[in-house]
């Protein structure tokens, strides 16, 4: 065995231990850089390679030689992750557009007035995109519907296009580099939870802080409404350990912790506890400063939940519930620009001497630094070489923290029905039209509708 | 008469409109005058709400609201306030720099502005310097306010100050910088004339500098 297969295979154990609640070797260390910072580093414009992806392999694999990392630190295009800008033109996106800066922004944008809850609450999906895409991608308007064809077909294209244009890269990486690979294909899946899905595409910051207080009761039957089909949106269709379902949580720091607990919490606690029963993990992202809501989040949230926090004190966050969940980021990034490789160690030392015992921590950083700007790469290698040479633990092979579902939970499908509407395919009544198709080909329709269904969700997120 | 006053800055903290219209209808009709009623109810009014937002009492959706209920109470009393202009507090200019996109921090700045009896002129997201510049000269502002979100879109806040002097402006406006990423070191370094953190800084902020005062958000 090559001794890249023997690395590949030590970093896939370290995060198989981390995932089976295993105190792996060491505690892995795995960063993720921008693809804007990628380009900066090749001395690339901000705007091409967004339309050529493949621009990025150069400056990628040196960046790979020169920065330590158990994962390739340059990700496979993503639409959500790299927000490509093409699809989004294509389809005429109201909801993300691309500044002259180069990157695509999310302005704030109303999709759903306050007298519409009845519609999103009685027929969800077809409310979403008959009226809500449409008015947040102008392309898309049935009103139009050879355009709108046309736009879907172009929009889809693009988005293949651009999603492979640096795989062949990625893979060279991981190979040469002896890279984990990540999660198997199909694992990984995102998600919103139900209220911050009403907040960010339909009715905008401002709408659901008056909404709040003004439409209370529709605003809890609303994120009702839709749980179910967030989940089976999120449902990752090859549930694994080492993947998850990743959900960013927006609006909760603007909240009042009774408001949280009354509005926003009961739909998603339930999405949550469903997840955990089928095995797959939520991976939430607690966007800004948690700290007023970790007792809430320890009672609340299903165990084994990996979840990241932005701000926050480390020892608090890892002494309340550390035990409970597998924690990550908190780690400044803009110590990579402000400290020198020498006092970037000690900050680390200093670190991962609170977050490092016990286990259940993954390093992560508060958040991605977006330009070559806000890194010193020498700084940045400094840290991820330091982590990799002193995040050993002496007790590996010991369990530590509390499995997903430790509560068991069990799957009710009565909580999350699924997604009914006349835009997704029901095998029953094509079977009426179609007797003579076999019963093999309903399988495959179905991944068809509900890749259509993760189509027009895709759109909203 | 009080009563009404303090009846008129509670319906404001709760953020109920149509009591703080209701209010201000009450208290105009028994004569008072409007800058009694905006000294004695809508900036206490605000004041207060700084102060439990500071302590964690109340968050950004409470804000939103008691904004909007003493901008309708402002609404109410604009035909009279358009009649005597020295009762208006001034004129701020806004927007998001060239490059920036987000608007949620500058819409509630506005809201806090006009709530608190500032006439705003909205220049939106993705500001180009000479959008800016023509609405200087259009609406000669007390106070330009420059909101950027990105790291990556704050080197514009600078340029804007170097087009603000290479175009002869620079000492007709007072600047005030925000965002996530602006630091009161970075607006220093930049020569604005303020910073503030959050929307109740910004609006005390541009209170000292409408009023030439050299306040706590000065750099």
């Amino acid at each position: 065995m090559s001794d890249v297969l023997v690395l590949q295979q030590q970093r896939g154990k370290l995060y198989s231990d981390i995932y089976a609640n295993t105190i792996p070797e060491r505690m892995p260390i795995g960063i993720t850089l921008p693809y804007h910072l990628v380009a900066e580093y090749g001395s690339q414009n901000l705007f091409d390679f967004q339309f050529n992806y493949a621009m990025l392999a150069d400056p990628a694999r040196e960046l790979c030689a020169k920065i330590y990392s158990d994962s390739c630190p340059v990700a496979p295009t993503n639409f959500l992750l790299s927000r490509t800008p093409s699809m989004y033109q294509l389809y005429g996106s109201q909801s993300f557009v691309m500044g002259n800066g180069g990157f695509v922004q999310h302005p704030e944008v109303v999709g759903m007035m306050d007298d519409e809850y009845p519609q999103l609450i009685e027929n969800t999906f077809d409310f979403l995109v008959e009226t809500v895409i449409p008015r947040q991608h102008k392309n898309l308007d049935p009103k139009n519907p050879i355009k709108m064809a046309t736009a879907i077909q172009m929009g889809k294209m693009a988005l293949q296009n651009d999603e492979i244009a640096f795989l062949p890269t990625f893979f060279e990486l991981i190979q040469t580099h002896g890279y984990y690979p990540g999660s198997p294909r199909g694992s990984f899946s995102f998600t919103e939870a139900p209220l911050d899905f009403i907040a960010d595409q339909l009715r905008s910051f401002s709408g659901i802080s008056m909404d709040i207080r003004r439409h209370k009761t529709q605003l809890q039957e609303a994120a009702a409404a839709v749980m179910p089909l967030l989940y089976h949106w999120g449902l990752p269709r090859n549930i694994h350990p080492e993947g998850s379902v990743f959900i960013p949580l927006h609006m909760p720091t603007f909240m009042r912790e009774k408001d949280f607990v009354e509005i926003y919490l009961p739909s998603y606690k339930t999405m949550l506890q469903q997840y955990a029963a089928v095995g797959a993990r939520p991976n939430m992202f607690c966007e800004h400063d948690w700290s007023r809501y970790l007792d809430i989040l320890l009672s609340e949230i299903p165990a084994g939940c990996k979840i990241a926090f932005e701000y926050g004190d480390p020892r608090t966050i890892k002494d309340k519930l550390g035990e409970k969940f597998m924690i990550t980021g908190l780690f400044p990034s803009s110590s990579l620009k402000t400290d020198t490789p020498a006092q970037i160690v000690d900050r680390a030392k200093a670190f991962l001497d609170i977050m490092l015992p016990g286990g259940g921590y993954i390093f992560g950083f508060d958040k991605n630094p977006l330009t070559l700007k806000e890194v010193n790469l020498e700084t940045l290698a400094a840290l991820t070489e330091y982590i990799r040479d002193n995040a050993s633990y002496e007790n590996s092979g010991e369990s530590f923290g509390m499995p997903l579902n430790s509560e068991g939970f069990v799957v009710n499908e009565s909580l999350v029905p699924k997604p009914q509407s006349q835009y997704l395919f029901d095998w029953d009544t094509f079977k009426e039209s179609y007797p003579l198709t076999p019963d093999f080909a309903r399988a495959n329709f179905e991944r068809f509708s509900k890749e259509s269904l993760d189509f027009y969700m895709n759109l909203l997120i | 008469m009080e009563k009404i006053l303090i009846e008129l800055q509670q319906a404001i903290e709760n953020g109920e409109t149509q009591i703080a219209m209701n209010k201000t209808k009450e208290a105009l009709n028994h004569g008072l005058r409007t800058d009694k009623i905006i000294q004695t109810a809508i900036n206490p009014a605000f004041k207060d709400l700084g102060q439990k937002m500071f302590n964690g009492e109340i968050y950004v959706t409470d804000v939103l609201m008691a904004s909007r209920a003493a901008h309708a109470a402002m609404y109410l009393m604009e035909p009279i306030l358009s009649r005597f202009s020295g009762v208006t507090k001034g004129i701020v200019a806004i927007g998001t720099v060239a490059g920036d996109l987000h608007d949620i921090g500058k819409n509630l700045v506005i809201m806090m502005l006009q709530g608190s009896g500032y006439t705003v002129i909205d220049l939106g997201i993705d500001v180009p310097a000479e959008t800016f510049i023509k609405a200087i000269r259009m609406h000669k502002p007390h106070v330009l306010a420059l909101s950027s979100l990105l790291t990556t879109t704050l080197p514009e806040l600078d340029n804007m100050m170097d087009v603000l002097i290479e175009e002869g402006l620079r000492s007709q406006v007072k600047v005030i910088v925000g965002g996530a990423p602006v630091t009161a070191e970075y607006a220093g370094r930049i020569k604005a004339d303020a910073y503030a953190n959050d929307l109740f800084e910004a609006t005390e902020a541009v209170g000292d500098l409408v009023n030439n005062r050299i306040g706590k958000y000065a750099v």
